[in-house]
């Protein structure tokens, strides 16, 4: 079970669950034709530090500031996934794209890995306060939003907040499987 | 598919439904919004990533 928070916060905050985020694939622009393609993700958390969130809301609220060191120019976010279809696989069929199944058998050790966040490359969600389906977060599937973007976005699709000690042990994952090494098998 | 490439090198723009329209024209197939909360279940998470294509001429003015 995670604990969440409610309260709103008035800038972006590490642990922020936002709905409906856009991520753009690609955007072009030919003879006077434009063409963009979006996803729209339904729930994302926000990876990025707390500390780095805060100095970009600082500097960016100091009109004073000689400089603009502290900004930000994106947030990392991942999304998240129901446990439901991460099982079948088919969290992101909407898309045209399989992935591979999970066992969804709570007895079974691929599924234990998984709840018990010993696979690293997911981290398992379990909601009481707020009604969200049980989740998974898919690390490999991070991407990156616009800073300002989110910061407008907030203000309507702030669903809760992971709380702290519970958003620091999924940002501590999530650094451990950015920087993963696989060693290779020698024969 | 190998899970390391998230999206398709084969996935064609033209492969949905698309249609022309000036810069002015909102995006298609976007739903309203609240659209990943269902309103029936009461709950967040139901629905999945979805892909949304805007395709849109810019105008002379």
């Amino acid at each position: 079970m995670i604990k969440v928070e409610e309260k709103k916060e008035p800038r972006v905050c590490q642990g922020d669950i936002l709905k409906d985020i856009e991520f753009i694939e690609y955007a072009v622009e030919k003879d006077g034709k434009i063409e963009i393609s979006k996803i729209l993700f339904p729930l994302v958390i926000v990876l990025s530090q707390d500390c780095d969130l805060q100095q970009d809301f600082n500097n960016r609220q100091d009109k004073t500031s000689l400089n603009q060191d502290k900004y930000l120019i994106s947030v990392i976010v991942a999304p998240i996934y129901n446990l439901e279809h991460v099982y079948r696989g088919e969290h992101l069929s909407e898309l045209g794209l399989s992935m591979s199944p999970i066992n969804h058998n709570t007895s079974k050790t691929e599924n234990k890995f998984l709840r018990n966040n010993q696979n690293p490359r997911y981290h398992f969600l379990e909601f009481s306060k707020v009604p969200i389906v049980d989740s998974v977060i898919d690390f490999k599937h991070y991407f990156t939003v616009n800073i300002r973007y989110l910061d407008l976005l907030k203000q309507t699709s702030f669903v809760c907040k992971v709380s702290e000690l519970y958003r620091e042990s999924i940002s501590q994952r999530f650094a451990y499987f950015l920087s993963r090494i696989g060693l290779p098998e020698l024969k | 598919m190998s899970d390391d490439n998230l999206f398709s090198p084969e996935y064609s723009p033209t492969s949905t439904t698309e249609k022309s329209t000036t810069i002015h024209e909102k995006e298609e197939g976007k739903e309203s919004e609240g659209a990943s909360f269902d309103d029936e279940l009461k709950q967040y998470g139901i629905s999945k990533p979805r892909r949304i294509m805007i395709k849109a001429i810019l105008s002379n003015d």
